[in-house]
């Protein structure tokens, strides 16, 4: 088995080095050749010493590829058309990834029936909700990266997180690569290039795997413990999830592009929110109405892009 | 003062300790913490210091290095104990892989003061790949046997002593009931251990309170030669004998001393419809545990007979009750993992 880590960095030496250095630890079999594959996203701080440092100290261990083009799936795309081993597997550079990690997350390719699999992303220090926020569904810490379904493994229903999962590359021969649109670059905050892609291949019957011995442990700052950073996140996924096409056939009665539901359902939110007294119902009222006003703007965008694209073409 | 002293003693085995030491860079903890990782080196002879000095160019005053000349494990503790400037001593041995939380939860109780000292979970290397016959997982298993130390996923106070590769205490711990006793612990010609047990039970009579971090994990490699057969029957053997220490001498049965009765019932009964089972069991790996059960009462057996006869004299008495540490130790780890087979 060949095994690729692929890892996007952007502008991030400090804690790259930290990220490689988890990684460099990892531990797996011997007959596993395994490389990591670190794309500089166009930085411009010193991210190619720190990874020529780790060229030197572990030979044939690290390479490094430099893609100009701003924004996340252009990063990753090029490592996976510049790869060719037959499992891919991805992590980001603000994690730091537990000894056998990889081995953990790639065990299950053994068994020619899985396609994909994901692990565990749990907060790097003893994480601490805050009193606003109700960790009820998996999702709710979404916005700090955090994926954690407890600790059976089992098939795995929903798309895995980017900074731990793993595909065999035959999946982006049928699925195809990162959706360009999608993705963190730097102006825009819209992600879900990652939970797009686990979309495509769940949509395509393929299986997917829960490992949760395969954990990577995620910095998490602490302006990111914030409302604003969290509901700023929810706003950017409502957008991201236009993007992704999730109003094609629900409905036709729109007005500028943006389905009337949506105005139905922020003014419903909305009031809650306002008619709500505890602080986590409060909060879980906000963000769907931050999320629904990302929907709407992001609806809104499209039509304008499309009209003036009509526009310009004759 | 540096919070936390992280003391490795290591005697020959560069490869290993590369990893293990790889993996200490590689750990995660608040940024408000001091540490330093102390690799004692216990007079070995291969690249033990190159293999140092390369982390301690990388990380100058993380990583330090000692040189123990007197051999044997507990004296090269004891000197890292001393050299450590960390309030709180946590120790790992050369053949593990420790989990980037490890230190962080190993000590995080003892730093706040909620205990004296704590022990965290030692698993297997997940990349062993068990023989065919040696049974890891389920009720049969005999990962115990390996040096695991498993207790469950709730954190609690200790009723038992926790492993000298993933154990932590409060520096005043050793002022208080002095240092690792170095007649005990591993020497070249030695493999009598248990000085990490023979401390913990100390503070443990002593009422102080250590704590089962089951969050805190190392990984334990499965050297070859716990990997054959001859390996664990000497395994179940021990157990059996040390199973008849620990119980002591049963009231005797109309002024026959029980051990009698018991051989004879082991001899007559026990044994021959063990084998039995153990020959009419063809997967493998039930086959084997119930081989090692007759392993194991052969070792009562003996341990009967010994005393019977009263041979312990001389240097043979020293010798016994040296190995005796070992051998209770054996049994506290298979406790658990040992039941009667169904």
């Amino acid at each position: 088995m060949i095994i690729s880590v692929i890892l996007c960095t952007y502008n991030r030496a400090q804690s790259l080095v930290r990220a490689l250095e988890s990684v460099a630890a990892s531990q797996m079999p011997e007959e596993t050749a395994w490389e990591v594959v670190v794309v500089d996203n166009n930085s411009s701080d010193n991210t190619p010493q720190v990874v020529r440092e780790f060229q030197e100290r572990f030979p044939h261990r690290f390479r490094y590829i430099f893609e100009a083009t701003p924004g996340k799936s252009n990063a990753l795309n090029r490592a996976i058309d510049e790869t060719d081993a037959e499992i891919l597997a991805f992590m980001d550079d603000d994690v730091q990834v537990d000894p056998y990690w990889l081995r953990q997350l790639t065990k299950i390719f053994d068994d020619e029936g899985y396609a994909g699999s994901g692990g565990r992303i749990l907060p790097e220090s003893g994480f601490q909700a805050p009193a606003w926020l109700k960790v009820l569904s998996p999702y709710a810490l979404a916005p700090i990266a955090m994926f954690d379904l407890g600790t059976d493994a089992g098939d795995l229903h929903e798309p895995p997180f980017g900074t731990n999962m793993a595909f065999r590359r035959r999946v982006f021969s049928l699925c195809g690569n990162f959706r360009r649109d999608l993705g963190p670059r730097p102006g825009s905050e819209i992600r879900s290039e990652d939970t797009e892609f686990g979309m495509r291949v769940l949509r395509a019957g393929e299986r997917l795997w829960y490992e949760p011995s395969a954990v990577v442990y995620h910095m998490i700052p602490n302006h990111r413990v914030k409302q604003g950073y969290f509901l700023k996140w929810w706003y950017a996924k409502g957008r991201a999830d236009v993007r992704e096409g999730i109003f094609q056939r629900e409905t036709r009665l729109m007005v500028s592009g943006v389905p009337l539901v949506l105005f139905r359902r922020i003014a419903v939110w909305g009031t809650r929110w306002l008619l709500s007294i505890s602080p986590s119902r409060r909060y879980d009222c906000k963000a769907k109405v931050w999320w629904l006003a990302g929907e709407i703007k992001e609806s809104f965008v499209r039509v304008q892009m499309r009209h003036e694209s009509n526009v310009v073409r004759p | 003062m540096t919070d936390i002293s992280v003391i490795l003693c290591t005697y020959n085995r560069c490869e290993s300790l590369a990893k293990t030491l790889g993996s200490l860079a590689a750990m995660i903890l608040p940024p408000a913490i001091t540490w330093e990782v102390l690799v004692v080196d216990n007079n070995s002879n291969d690249q033990t210091a190159t293999v140092t000095d390369e982390f301690r160019g990388r990380y100058p005053v993380r990583f330090q290095y000692i040189f123990e000349p007197s051999q044997g494990k507990s004296f090269a503790l004891n000197a890292g104990i001393l050299a450590a400037t960390g309030r709180v001593l946590a120790f790992i041995d050369d053949d593990v892989v420790a989990s980037p939380r490890w230190l962080q939860n190993l000590t995080a109780n003892i730093l706040s003061g909620k205990c004296s000292g704590a022990g965290g979970k030692i698993l297997l290397d997940p990349n062993f790949a068990p023989p065919a016959w040696l049974p890891v997982e389920g009720p049969l298993s005999l990962a115990g046997m390996l040096a695991v130390f498993d207790l469950g996923n709730e954190s609690r106070p200790l009723d038992r002593p926790p492993f000298g590769t993933n154990m932590a205490f409060v520096r005043t711990m050793f002022e208080k009931y002095g240092l690792f006793r170095t007649d005990m612990g591993p020497a070249p010609g030695s493999e009598i251990r248990n000085e990490d047990v023979e401390f913990c039970r100390r503070l443990m009579s002593g009422g102080e309170v250590l704590q089962y971090e089951p969050e805190s994990i190392v990984y334990h490699a499965v050297p070859e030669r716990r990997r054959t057969q001859e390996y664990f029957l000497q395994f179940w053997f021990d157990h059996g004998r040390a199973v008849i220490r620990e119980t002591g001498e049963r009231s005797p049965v109309i002024g026959i001393p029980h051990r009698y009765l018991s051989i004879v019932k082991a001899v007559y009964w026990s044994i021959p419809v063990s084998t039995l089972r153990w020959l009419c069991t063809r997967d493998t790996k039930p086959r084997f545990y119930r081989k090692g059960w007759v392993w194991m009462l052969a070792g009562q057996v003996s341990e009967w007979s010994r005393t019977a006869s009263g041979r312990r004299t001389g240097s043979r008495a020293i010798s016994e009750t040296a190995s005796r540490g070992n051998l209770t130790r054996n049994a506290q780890t298979a406790r658990k993992v040992i039941e009667e087979p169904k």
